[in-house]
């Protein structure tokens, strides 16, 4: 029994030790003040960061970013060793100041302040601290440690406010604040720490242990006031926001009179209008002011044709209201992964607008941004998710639709001759669904040789080849899928042995997952992903007598199905292979990680046929 | 004379305008022919093409400020396709400097349209012409054009206007579009000379040089302009090519550097140097030459603390090498002057490249070791011209050291990378060694082959179809500093590694050698499982565990760049199978010996006792290919993939 005990406990010690690893940096202490006062948020922050390494230096680089309008000022900054004394401070010089602009954006009015505290004995820590007003604000505090990597060891919060200005807030993986109330205020304090787990391949963003929490206030003025009591009344603020902002210019509507003459149906307008926007305008990014919800005007769009997401689907929906069809602007999270939208909890969950259109009881949505997606597809960044539909007084969460197996099934035709010494003429064709399909109409409107090239090896087809001719093939503008035959010399493709015939196969990529002694955390997968394969193999001069046993893996994972058949010198095979979206839980992952290794083993084993 | 120019010019002027009759250089007039063309048919993949591209660049006269530098701008680009939209964004950087620096005014833009068959025209909004903020000496005025998608032509143009007179912008005649002209004109002064160094061709399509005879006044000064004409025509796209030093050194450019100023009061000021003087300025700068005579004196109170006593010159070059590297952090600038003083990289323990190097020169002189600085221009910094001695066209120094006959290179900047092991930035360039009034040139090749053996000892267990296989790495110079980045420190790292990439389960056992021991290659072992094919009682068997190379490095169809490699590469695989009983060999591969001037490859497997042994490699014979080699590098590399992925197959007794 004392030896079982030891033993365990000697488990136990290897274990923790090794969950225990140094990070490179840490946040030693945070403390974030934030006071609500008279319309205005002020937030006074001091950091203790610890650097432990030289992988750690990059933490060392402070970056303060800051909108036009907001002021910020830098408080004392310095290094310090383990223990406490000054080995440098930050000199006023140091601290530059620059534009902010993100990489999808031509402008941003948004600057950042930044400096960095670096030295070269580790651990050494850094300590700053900054204050920032801001005159509007829809949002006191968001803070989201899902995917970031750095342990926290204590954080705290307080929130100052007054009986007349509420918050809201909502909190997960945090305990609840402490609330200290006086006569004039009310103190709410959090206090977290934070042990990042490692990144893994497609981990559950919703079931994440990462201390999440957002504070609101229930009323605020950001361009016009409004409240985030619930879902509807922040929507009817964001309508009001942008209200009259749809005026368009005479020289539009006579465009529209023009393109709509003679047609009745009011789908049929609502595509020839979408067409109109995809090839006059393209997408820009320029935010100022309270430009991150507010939109550009419908005449802005109509003079510049080009506008970001708002811009173009605000017009969108001016030219569609001028042509009699009701439609709304619609904020969504376009993101590869589908986060759960809280229903009892309203605030800016949003990165993205898109159109809803109700036809009757079919309801379409545009992507108003895209030169070349078909009217009404939803691609893979907005399926599947929760919505929420602006109207003036009845805006309200909605679900967009999901991306179905059958929407991404990706098909290839092959046909390989085999020539006597081992290489290979193949005749390919691709059908792409799906983001595959996304991926290669962006391709083929700007086809050049090299950038197919590459498309082509690292989503296609893999292994020595030279790439002989390729063409896509786009049914029509309607059509949410894409083909391209491509011909290609393989350079080795076969072997044979004796009578036996070994084939490299066309493998599919099937995505890696960690092994299941190492995983921690749920699976997400948001996205099915579906193919299939029919190939045949001519092989000169020969009869084929044996072929490789079928496969056929039936799990509710998804499935692989393998069938071989011959007849005189041909070989054939059919190939299916389904990944299931889906959220498994870690206790399941064992069975879910045995299926997609199988795949992946599967798909890299040659054939081995026999010949006479 | 003014009639020979006369002469020349009408002589020329119906050959310019015969050949570019479908399209107008006149600002503010489009073509039918411009905007009604759907593909530009040199290149029908292009989506864009540069219709033309002119530039003039001339000195006037302000009465407050002098003499100015004007750089007069126009373009004209018609859009082929949606992609083609993204030349319509415009970005013009400038030097502000405060007040005093350079303004750009005049930005004017049209674009063209055919709407409906009617030609239209859209203009510029100047108050959506926006100011990015880089820092406090660079901003970026950036513009999207209005009203611009698949068929518009555009047109724009600014002045940007400096008193920096070493900024005068480079010339790109060459785009990642087509080019149907490009055309600079410079108009000379007297009193500013400057040295044009030509890139990426070696004769102009338009060349002209012409006095004008025509006095200009500036105060008590009269002179009259030289005017140059420097122009290219139906440039091809340059499209990315992989395996070259740097783009600039490839596409077509003419690159102005001010060589020397004459004052109106006499006398003058040279720009333009020679390399020896160079080298002369280098060594008396505060920033290099007597820095490391500083670091030198440094060295004589630190090297004693060092444990240098009793050790060979070469031992003692790479400990203090090895010190400087850990000691010190690169703040990832490069550079050949120290941005630093020494005692303040002493005390904030990091600093550019300059500034580590320089302190390693002078600990080794401080160390009685032979030692000169080298300054180069790293990879993606370009070539330099040597005919061109301007001290700018070079941006980083390193160590070069004597040790009995024996010349190392070394940098000091990346601790993964032992002793004399270069970066990548800073191998195989052409480097000026500082040495006073003395021009000396060396190529920095690295020595340090770039090397991967592979080891495996399968045991095949036929019952199970399953492989049970050691499997040995040990890599040295390039490979060696990208598996250490890989591994770094942690096993899982290696353990995803080879499954993602090899689909290769580590099972147990991972050994881990010379993680740490920057001298001595870094080699790991593990044991893993994998699965074999079986057929009518036959094993196929690969050798390498599907751990050769499948990938063929070299996937152009043609090349017209020189390939180079960096390193030179040699990769061995050596394999050792135990037949298990009851069965025989039925088939092994061939064996391959190659060599040319090109390549080594070498494949042999042969039965030895109940063993069958692989050994198989192949060598890069240099580092630098010529472009003609491309298609014979590609078939034996195809050549590798195929012999080494054969298989070996074993059938029972």
């Amino acid at each position: 029994m004392r030896l079982i005990l030891t033993l365990s406990l000697l488990i136990l010690f290897i274990h923790t030790a090794l969950a225990d690893e140094t990070p490179s940096s840490e946040i030693i202490n945070s403390v974030s003040h934030r006071q609500v006062k008279d319309g205005k948020l002020t937030v006074s922050d001091t950091l203790t960061i610890q650097i432990n390494n030289r992988d750690g230096d990059d933490h060392a680089e402070i970056l303060i970013p800051y909108s036009k309008g907001d002021k910020l000022s830098i408080g004392d900054a310095w290094i310090e060793d383990m223990s406490g004394n000054i080995i440098r401070k930050l000199k006023g010089k140091e601290i530059l100041d620059r534009s902010f602009i993100s990489n999808i954006s031509l402008y941003e009015d948004d600057f950042v302040k930044e400096f960095e505290l670096k030295h070269n004995q580790y651990p050494y820590k850094i300590v700053y601290s900054y204050k920032m007003t801001f005159n509007k604000f829809f949002q006191i505090a968001s803070y989201d440690y899902r995917n970031k990597s750095r342990k926290i060891r204590n954080s705290t919060i307080i929130v100052e406010t007054t009986e007349d200005q509420p918050i809201k807030y909502k909190q997960k993986n945090i305990n609840n604040p402490k609330i200290e109330t006086t006569a004039k205020t009310i103190r709410y304090i959090w206090q977290f720490s934070y042990d990042p787990l490692k990144g893994e391949v497609n981990a559950s963003i919703n079931n994440s242990k990462a201390p999440l929490l957002e504070i609101i206030p229930l009323h605020f003025t950001y361009g016009v006031s409004g409240s985030l009591e619930n879902w509807q009344t922040f929507g009817n603020w964001v309508y009001r926001l942008n209200a009259g902002k749809d005026i368009l210019p005479e020289s539009e509507t006579k465009k529209i009179d023009e393109l709509l003459n003679g047609v009745k149906n009011d789908r049929e307008k609502a595509k020839i209008l979408y067409r109109y926007l995809q090839d006059y305008n393209r997408y820009i990014n320029v935010k100022l002011n309270v430009g991150g919800l507010q939109t550009h005007s419908a005449e802005y769009v109509a003079i510049n044709r080009y506008g970001d997401c708002k811009a173009l689907t605000n017009y969108m929906q001016a030219i569609l209201k001028y042509a009699g069809i009701k439609s709304y602007y619609t904020l969504i999270n376009a993101d590869d992964r589908v986060e759960d939208i809280d229903p009892d909890f309203a605030s800016q969950a949003f990165n993205h607008v898109i159109l809803t259109i109700p036809f009757g009881n079919d309801t379409t949505f545009l992507e108003c941004t895209s030169n070349n997606l078909p009217f009404g597809y939803i691609h893979a960044s907005i399926q599947n998710r929760k919505a929420l539909l602006i109207s003036e007084k009845n805006s309200r969460l909605i679900t967009t639709p999901a991306q179905s197996p059958k929407d991404v099934l990706c098909n290839r035709n092959i046909i390989t001759r085999l020539n006597t010494d081992n290489s290979a003429r193949t005749e390919i064709l691709i059908t792409q669904r799906g983001v595959e399909y996304e991926a290669a109409n962006y391709i083929s409107t700007n086809i050049n040789k090299n950038t197919v090239d590459k498309y082509i090896r690292n989503n296609i087809l893999e292994g020595s080849f030279d790439l002989i001719n390729f063409n896509f093939i786009k049914a029509s503008r309607d059509s949410a899928k894409i083909q391209l035959q491509v011909e290609c010399k393989m350079h080795s493709l076969y072997k044979k042995f004796g009578n036996n015939i070994s084939i490299t196969p066309y493998s599919l990529k099937i995505p890696y997952y960690e092994n299941a002694d190492k995983r921690i955390q749920d699976v997400q997968i948001d996205l099915p992903q579906y193919y299939e394969d029919s190939l045949v193999y001519e092989i000169p001069n020969a009869t084929i007598n044996k072929t490789p046993p079928n496969v056929q893996i039936i799990t509710p994972y998804g499935h692989y199905l393998l069938q071989f058949e011959a007849k005189d010198n041909q070989f054939s095979v059919y190939k299916s292979i389904l990944i299931k979206a889906g959220n498994y839980p870690l206790a399941e992952y064992g069975k879910f990680h045995e299926f997609i290794q199988q795949l992946r083993n599967l798909e890299i084993k040659n054939y081995y046929i026999e010949v006479l | 004379m003014k009639t020979i120019i006369l002469c020349v010019l009408v002589a020329l002027a119906p050959l310019i305008g015969n050949a570019q009759e479908n399209y107008s250089e006149e600002y503010g007039k489009v073509t039918q022919y411009e905007i009604s063309m759907t593909e530009y048919a040199a290149d029908p993949e292009a989506e864009a093409v540069v219709i033309y591209d002119i530039g003039t660049n001339y000195f006037q006269g302000d009465d407050n400020r002098g003499f100015l530098l004007h750089m007069e701008k126009k373009t004209k680009i018609k859009v082929l396709k949606a992609a083609g939209t993204e030349y319509a964004k415009i970005e013009i950087p400038f030097y502000t400097d405060n007040r005093n620096g350079e303004s750009v005014i005049d930005i004017e833009a049209t674009i063209y349209n055919l709407d409906n068959g009617k030609p239209t025209k859209s203009f510029l909004d100047p108050k959506k012409i926006f100011e990015e903020k880089i820092n406090d000496d660079v901003s970026v005025k950036k513009i999207a054009l209005p009203d611009v998608r698949e068929g518009s032509v555009i047109e724009f143009k600014y002045h940007i206007v400096t008193p920096f007179f070493f900024h005068m912008r480079k010339w790109d005649f060459q785009q990642k579009i087509p080019v149907i002209h490009s055309q600079l004109i410079y108009k000379a002064i007297p009193y500013y000379e400057y040295t044009y160094i030509v890139r990426g061709t070696k004769k102009f399509d338009e060349f002209d040089s012409v006095t004008k005879n025509h006095d200009i006044r500036f105060g008590s000064l009269l002179y009259q302009e030289k005017i140059y004409t420097f122009g290219m025509k139906n440039l091809p796209a340059f499209r990315d090519e992989e395996f070259i030093s740097a783009e600039e050194d490839y596409m077509v450019s003419i690159n102005f550097q001010i060589s020397k100023i004459y004052f109106a009061q006499g006398g003058n000021q040279n720009y333009i140097s020679t390399w020896p003087a160079l080298c002369d300025d280098f060594l008396k700068r505060d920033d290099f030459g007597k820095y490391i005579k500083n670091s030198e004196k440094e060295g004589k109170k630190l090297l004693p603390t060092l444990d240098l006593a009793n050790k060979s010159q070469l031992d003692q070059a790479i400990e203090i090498s090895q010190y400087v590297k850990t000691m010190f952090k690169w703040d990832e600038v490069n550079s050949k002057f120290a941005a630093d003083n020494l005692s303040g990289f002493l005390k904030s323990k990091s600093g550019n490249a300059a500034n580590i190097n320089l302190y390693l020169i002078g600990l080794l002189k401080a160390a009685n070791i032979t030692v000169n600085p080298l300054v180069l221009s790293t990879r993606n910094h370009g070539a330099v011209s040597k005919s061109h001695p301007f001290q700018q066209f070079l941006n980083y120094v390193i160590a070069q050291v004597e040790i009995d006959g024996k010349t190392y290179f070394i940098d000091a900047t990346e601790p993964l990378r032992y002793f004399d092991e270069l970066p990548i930035r800073c191998t195989n360039v052409e480097a000026l060694v500082v040495k006073p009034k003395t021009e000396e040139w060396i190529v920095t090749t690295q020595k340090e082959i770039s090397r991967t053996s592979k080891a495996f000892k399968i045991n095949v267990m036929p019952e199970l179809q399953t492989l049970d296989v050691n499997i040995q790495y040990t890599l040295s110079g390039q490979d060696a500093y990208q598996f250490r980045n890989i591994y770094d420190g942690k096993d899982d790292n290696l353990v995803n590694y080879f499954k993602k990439n090899n689909n290769v389960n580590i099972s147990d056992s991972l050994t881990i050698t010379n993680y740490k021991e920057m001298d001595k290659p870094f080699s790991f072992s593990f044991q893993s499982n994998t699965g074999f094919e079986k057929a009518s009682d036959k094993l196929f068997i690969h050798p390498f565990c599907n751990l050769s190379v499948s990938d063929n490095m070299f996937k152009q169809e043609s090349r017209t760049l020189p390939i180079d490699l960096i390193y030179l590469r040699n990769v061995d695989y050596k394999s050792e199978i135990e037949i298990p009983e009851g069965y025989k060999v039925e088939y092994l591969p061939k064996e391959l010996k190659h060599d040319s001037r090109l390549m080594s490859i070498n494949y042999s497997a042969k039965k030895v006792d109940n063993k069958i042994e692989v050994t198989a490699g192949y060598f890069f014979n240099t580092n630098l290919y010529d472009a003609k080699d491309y298609v014979r590098l590609k078939y034996s590399y195809a050549e590798i993939i195929k012999q080494f992925t054969d298989m070996i197959v074993l059938a029972k007794e």
